[in-house]
């Protein structure tokens, strides 16, 4: 590991005098705030945008998502600084930042507090006291009860922790509209719900590199039978919940085959996951899962976008 | 004040405190975080006074005076 910091140290005289530069690129410090993250915040925000219909000036909606990717950028950072210790042993995140030595954990606070402060603060300024209450109640969630809290002393983590990313169209829509509706609190059931089969299905492939981590995921506590009992579970609920915006006039008809057949598929996989368990086709079918988990929340977000932001939708009831 | 290599007094504070040398990499990432750095804090100049416009409008200029 290199030194995060060239300092000099002046040992001729008392009191010791040290100086400190950043060894950090300007890529170091953007990868910090988990950039694949920030876009799906921005992704799910801006939809909890578009299904309310704002009439607010496209402008201040722009700096608003802006203001909400800062945000989810910060509270990223300062879980990478917080979780250093275990990123340097999971070959997941060992090269992240921190563990790689490109940055000191000082710098890497500071500049996550910096953005957080910012990004709250700004937000207020450009829409509404409302969304920036909430935007900061996201980074607290994420940065304190998720990261410090429960990451490491409860197997529910992900379970709880997952608000925290289910919370940007909340305060998309609170941002545009003024106010929390049905409609954002939908879009927040549905990626809550999505969590713990999507991150379960990697833990499933990843539990010994949680294990050497010493974090307490689903497959290391419980074991993997009960992981993958509990992945199912979540996918039966998950799948008719994802036609929730249907029911609730928001969903057109496009939407409405999506879910359809985006949830048969989470289903088929949950169940795969759940008959086969040892070796090799156990792996590869949690892996299948946890992609098409993506892509399966990626789809549902499109066609909402595509249905509001793009004059495609039809509803399905009248 | 410290007696600089000259051996004249020297109220320069970079004499006292000294910056370590930076390898030419180093430099070139200094330097890179500087424009970053300048180049955001330009953004949200822009920013403040795209969204001050949008927010109050033209009405932004008709204050009494």
């Amino acid at each position: 590991m290199t030194s995060a910091s060239n300092s000099l140290t002046d040992t001729r005289s008392e009191p010791t005098v040290t100086v400190g530069l950043s060894q950090g690129d300007v890529s170091d410090f953007f990868a910090l705030l988990k950039p694949r993250v920030m876009f799906l915040v921005v992704f799910t925000a801006l939809v909890g945008m578009v299904v309310v219909h704002p009439t607010i000036h496209p402008v201040v909606a722009f700096a608003s998502l802006l203001m909400i990717a800062i945000g989810a950028g910060a509270s990223g950072c300062l879980n990478m600084w917080w979780d250093a210790d275990i990123d340097a042993v999971m070959t997941r995140t060992r090269k992240r930042p921190i563990p790689a030595g490109k940055i000191a954990p000082g710098e890497a606070l500071a500049f996550g507090l910096t953005l957080s402060a910012g990004s709250v603060i700004v937000l207020g300024l450009v829409s509404n006291w409302l969304a920036a209450g909430l935007l900061a109640f996201t980074i607290v969630f994420y940065a304190v009860i998720y990261s410090m809290w429960l990451k490491r002393t409860t197997p529910q983590n992900i379970v709880i922790g997952g608000a925290a990313g289910a919370l940007p169209p909340v305060v998309a829509q609170a941002a545009v509209a003024g106010h929390v509706g049905w409609e954002s609190l939908i879009l927040f059931a549905i990626i809550f719900i999505w969590t713990p089969p999507h991150f379960w299905a990697l833990a499933l492939v990843k539990s010994s590199d949680y294990a050497r981590a010493g974090i307490p995921m689903m497959p290391n506590v419980a074991g993997p039978d009960s992981t993958r009992r509990q992945i199912l579970a979540y996918t039966v609920f998950l799948a008719p919940l994802g036609l929730a915006p249907v029911a609730f006039g928001f969903g057109g008809l496009a939407y409405a085959a999506i879910a359809t057949i985006g949830g048969l598929g989470m289903l088929a996989l949950a169940v795969q996951v759940y008959r086969l368990r040892e070796g090799e086709p156990a792996m590869r079918v949690a892996q299948q899962l946890f992609a098409f988990s993506i892509l399966y929340l990626f789809l549902l977000f499109a066609t909402l976008l595509a249905e509001h932001g793009f004059g495609l939708f039809r509803p399905v009831f009248g | 004040m410290v007696l600089a290599s000259s051996g004249r007094f020297s109220g320069d504070p970079m004499e006292q405190n000294p910056l370590p040398h930076l390898t030419p990499e180093e430099q070139k990432r200094r330097r890179r975080r500087s424009v970053a750095l300048g180049l955001a804090l330009g953004a949200l100049v822009l920013l403040f006074y795209v969204v001050t416009i949008a927010k109050l409008g033209p009405g932004v200029l008709n204050r009494p005076l």
